[in-house]
């Protein structure tokens, strides 16, 4: 099968036995069933799941081989992502404010992570939006949960 | 000539090292942390300037023990004022202040040359930087300008201390420098960067202005003297 535009990495670091997961994994499911003739995977590193969802996971050092778009779920994907080759736009999911708490971190890292050409920003809420477009760059979404409803838009 | 430069977190002394790196004078700075002697040992040098906050007995020794060799000479940037240092070492080290009232080596104003010019970087429309360099509280009446106040794309830099979604980090000289080239307006809180930011291109603005939709009156003669002009007449 060739790579294309619309193939789709989701970067989970950590896959924990918990409804957050499960609702994630389920959501991840139907973009699957909606999206049949797309390579979908989730890339992670620590799965601690008893899984029954039909989701292929590969190892996280698979995704720097990855041709494709990512989505991001926290700060540390966007780190580790961030210089990945093939890699045509990663979307951040934006559910809070790291750079608020984290105030050691130069304004250099924070921008380099943030202000990235290939990064786009989906926002939880209107406030997650505000900030990010006052701070960084206009996300280009605002998705209350993430699934396949909300990020379609994002997908066609 | 070799110059050794007491590391501190302030406008003036990471300004001063930047420049004589720039002017290619052999110049090194660390901090001391007791260490002076040991620094001496692998960098015998012929200036030292050393900070008033982190003044302490080491420095004191060996100020009075190096000051009197020739083609030595020992500054002290008071920082804060330390009258007991200033009498205490009258003769064997020149002592400078910024401050206007203070009768022996006022520091001018003064602006870093070298780094703060405008390199015709793309500027984003209506953003606002403001450097808060240290600061513990917002000031109130900028508080009024944030969100959710407002939606002004206004971004605090350089302070640990106040946590704000707004405040986006920890910078440099030469990151302060990048910024006063990309943003539109600076917000002079501390009325410390004024010139800076004129020469970047940067329009200097108050945030009564801002709130008074006032437009900014930028003179174009900027009056301060440069860091190589000043490290030409005192430091050197």
């Amino acid at each position: 099968m060739i790579n294309t535009k619309q193939d789709y990495g989701f970067v989970l670091l950590k896959l924990e036995d918990n409804l957050t997961t499960n609702k994630l994994l389920q959501n991840i499911e139907t973009i699957i069933e909606n999206n049949p003739y797309n390579q979908i995977c989730i890339f992670n590193s620590s799965n601690q799941k008893i899984g029954h969802h039909s989701v292929p996971v590969l190892h996280l050092n698979q995704s720097k081989f990855f041709y494709g778009n990512l989505f991001l779920f926290d700060i540390q994907s966007a780190i580790i992502t961030k210089s990945y080759p093939n890699i045509y736009k990663r979307y951040f999911y934006a559910t809070n404010i790291p750079w608020e708490k984290n105030r050691l971190v130069d304004y250099k890292e924070w921008n380099d992570m943030l202000d990235s050409d290939n990064l786009e920003i989906i926002a939880q809420n209107q406030y997650i939006a505000d900030i990010y477009e006052i701070c960084w760059k206009k996300p280009i979404l605002i998705a209350e949960d993430f699934t396949y409803e909300h990020i379609k838009k994002v997908l066609e | 000539m070799k110059i050794f430069v007491e590391k501190n977190n302030d406008k003036f002394i990471n300004n001063l090292i930047l420049s004589l790196n720039w002017m290619g004078i052999e110049t090194y700075s660390s901090e001391i942390d007791q260490d002076l002697y040991k620094i001496y040992h692998y960098y015998p040098f012929n200036v030292g300037v050393f900070v008033a906050s982190k003044f302490n007995h080491e420095t004191a020794q060996f100020i009075a023990e190096f000051y009197s060799r020739p083609n030595t000479k020992m500054i002290v940037y008071h920082d804060i004022y330390r009258t007991d240092i200033e009498s205490d070492f009258s003769k064997a080290a020149i002592h400078i202040r910024n401050d206007k009232e203070y009768d022996k080596v006022k520091i001018p104003e003064l602006v870093n040359h070298f780094l703060f010019r405008n390199v015709g970087l793309e500027r984003k429309k209506n953003s606002y930087a403001v450097f808060l360099d240290n600061s513990k509280e917002l000031p109130e009446d900028l508080g009024e300008l944030l969100y959710p106040n407002t939606k002004l794309h206004i971004n605090m830099f350089n302070s640990s201390e106040i946590q704000h979604h707004q405040n986006l980090g920890l910078i440099s000289e030469i990151d302060k420098a990048n910024i006063l080239n990309t943003y539109e307006f600076f917000i002079d809180i501390h009325h410390n960067y004024a010139n800076e930011a004129r020469l970047c291109g940067s329009k200097v603005v108050d945030v009564a202005q801002i709130k008074n939709h006032k437009k900014p009156r930028n003179p174009k003669n900027i009056n301060a003297e440069t860091y190589k002009n000043f490290i030409r007449s005192t430091i050197l």
